[in-house]
């Protein structure tokens, strides 16, 4: 698609108002084309206008508690909780995709919790973190039901053979999830990281540790800022703070994405 | 956002203080359910206070990121639930609160920007009706031109027209209020 055409659908990407193949095809040239790119961050800083003139609604007194509850129990969590911060959270969402992997995750879970409800306070705290996933899961069950969306299974790299991972997305890309299986237990201080590819970059899109060797993982596409339609994903392991951009001899899991 | 990211309570709970009415607004304009929107306002910002590296400065102001996220959210969660043809049944009475006028008088105020939000209705109200409508049922119903054209029975050219000059229009507005400001 030219320059000049692009320019034209900009507005209309912006707000979301193109077809799945328009959309795809801007992308592909908002990838090479940095005044493009300039073009639509404001077009969406102008879309926000919208929403700003919404009338003013405010939640209940009673969502603040229940959020500002959760987070100070992660909090507690990821201090009492060896392999620290987001040991769990992250993992939740893809763990329920696959209706087979959960069926077979929700028994494991179940017996886990019945063993470990007889151990210590730390092992107390897993309890409480498993049964919380257990509940979530017929959300991610939803999601995963949807019938815009793709699965595309993932083929372990050289850094872990055994590792076995399945990769769903919404075809309007608005989100994307992660469930895999047979994960190495890694170091203190190392986690997952989930990255999407593009021609020309590979975004961080977070990172995740496993739970007996499983783990999920699931994220926005709004969130990433991508500057082009994505290629391919893949899975990293490295110290929680190291972004730097995956080699592919690293991939412990990778999928390449079709058009 | 850099105290986020060391796990600042204290700054999630400013942020979330600052920010719940934009987000929850938003969520609410798009699902139309009070539960449902605090459903998704919940997840949006737990998703904030785990992973606050999602939000990158550089690319924009925080406050249209945030935006952005709720809204798309918000059509996921309406999309998961099968319920994207509720502005068709709605009644003409109910789709006239989802387009109010523009002079509507809304006695309640962005906390975080009190008459950056007169000035922004009064922007809206400064866009043809017909403009305002396809701007609103891409943004907020998450329809596509052709789906709008068909919705409306226009041709699609003429939804394409709209969308791009009502767009010029939010687009100079908020330039020349940038401008202004940074005067």
């Amino acid at each position: 698609m030219e320059h000049e055409e692009v320019r034209e659908l900009i507005d209309a990407y912006a707000i979301g108002a193109l077809d799945p193949e328009e959309a795809r095809l801007v992308e592909e040239h908002l990838a090479g084309c940095q005044e493009c790119r300039q073009e639509l961050a404001e077009a969406r800083e102008a879309t926000a206008l919208l929403a700003l003139a919404a009338p003013r609604q405010v939640p209940s007194p009673q969502l603040r508690a229940r959020v500002l509850d959760e987070a100070r129990r992660e909090q507690r969590r990821e201090s009492a909780v060896p392999g620290g911060r987001r040991w769990w959270p992250g993992a939740i969402g893809g763990l329920a995709a696959a209706s087979l992997a959960l069926a077979v995750l929700a028994g494991f879970a179940f017996a886990r919790i019945n063993d470990l409800d007889s151990e210590n306070d730390t092992l107390g705290q897993e309890v409480t973190a498993a049964r919380e996933m257990l509940t979530q899961q017929q959300q991610v069950i939803n999601l995963s039901v949807q019938p815009d969306v793709k699965t595309v299974p993932m083929s372990a790299g050289q850094a872990q053979p055994q590792a076995t991972g399945v990769y769903y997305y919404s075809q309007a890309r608005d989100w994307g999830m992660l469930s895999s299986s047979n994960l190495n237990r890694l170091d203190a201080g190392w986690v997952y990281h989930f990255w999407v590819l593009t021609a020309t970059q590979a975004v961080h899109a977070g990172d995740f540790t496993s739970w007996y060797g499983m783990a999920g993982y699931r994220f926005d596409f709004d969130e990433l800022n991508l500057n082009a339609r994505p290629i391919g994903v893949c899975v990293t392991a490295g110290p929680q703070d190291d972004n730097t951009p995956p080699r592919i001899g690293d991939y412990v899991l990778y999928a390449p994405l079709g058009s | 956002m850099g105290l986020l990211s060391q796990r600042d309570l204290r700054a999630f709970e400013a942020i979330y203080d600052r920010y719940n009415a934009v987000v929850y607004s938003t969520a609410l304009r798009v699902i139309g359910d009070a539960s449902l929107a605090e459903d998704v306002t919940q997840e949006i910002f737990l998703r904030l206070w785990r992973q606050p590296d999602r939000y990158v400065a550089s690319r924009g102001r925080f406050l249209s990121w945030i935006i952005s996220v709720s809204r798309n959210r918000s059509l996921d969660e309406i999309r998961r639930r099968g319920r994207r043809q509720r502005y068709e049944s709605a009644s003409p009475e109910q789709q006239a609160r989802e387009f109010p006028a523009g002079d509507a008088n809304d006695p309640s105020r962005l906390a975080l920007a009190a008459d950056e939000r007169d000035r922004i209705r009064e922007a809206l109200a400064l866009l043809p009706a017909e403009q305002r409508q396809v701007l609103e049922l891409a943004y907020f119903h998450g329809l596509t031109q052709q789906e709008i054209a068909e919705k409306l029975e226009q041709p699609l050219g003429t939804v394409k027209t709209r969308i791009r000059l009502g767009m010029q229009k939010l687009r100079v507005w908020l330039k020349e209020t940038l401008e202004q400001t940074e005067a």
